[in-house]
């Protein structure tokens, strides 16, 4: 099990930036589906197509952000790891608690 | 066969309006408000008082007092 090492600001400070950045990550892979099903059903909609690949390509610049600072979002197969191996030393993404976090502070 | 007997009275039918591109909120407010698109965010009203039983698990059964 992975332990969160509390008690110092620049600690807290870090895990806060964190979240927000897996926050924006889920806000635009979020905003990818909703686009994906809407082209679903409007296949010539060129407007929709355009938002689409915006939020695809924001979505990679987020993505390389984080695991640049943070570490990679998947143990294996989308992204080349570094020394030392990170995966073991950070809260996975799915451990963190998103209910501490501030709603309006991260827009 | 008789074919009145399937028109009338007429079968019940689906309708839906085509979604068209309009303004989207943006990623974040999408994400908190679970669509992207403002004509498709409807919410619930949340009751307090109508659930206040459901949440607490003290729901009964066909209105019989335990």
């Amino acid at each position: 099990m992975k332990t969160t090492e509390g008690g110092n600001d620049s600690m807290t400070g870090n895990r806060n930036r964190q979240k927000e950045q897996l926050k924006r990550i889920m806000a635009e892979e979020f905003t990818a589906v909703e686009l994906n099903l809407y082209l679903d059903t409007h296949p010539h909609d060129k407007q929709a197509l355009h938002m689409y690949n915006e939020t695809v390509h924001r979505l990679h610049c987020l993505k390389e952000e984080y695991e640049e600072e943070f570490g990679s979002l998947s143990n294996f197969g989308t992204s080349s790891g570094r020394y030392p191996w990170q995966w073991i030393d950070e809260p996975w993404p799915w451990e963190i608690n998103f209910c501490t976090c501030n709603r309006k502070g991260v827009k | 066969m008789d074919n009145k007997r399937y028109c009338d009275p007429e079968l019940a039918r689906a309708h839906i309006v085509i979604q068209k591109l309009d303004e989207t909120f943006s990623p974040m407010e999408a994400l908190e408000k679970g669509t992207l698109f403002p004509e498709l965010y409807c919410p619930y009203k949340y009751r307090e008082h109508k659930y206040e039983n459901h949440r607490r698990g003290e729901r009964q059964y066909d209105g019989q007092q335990e």
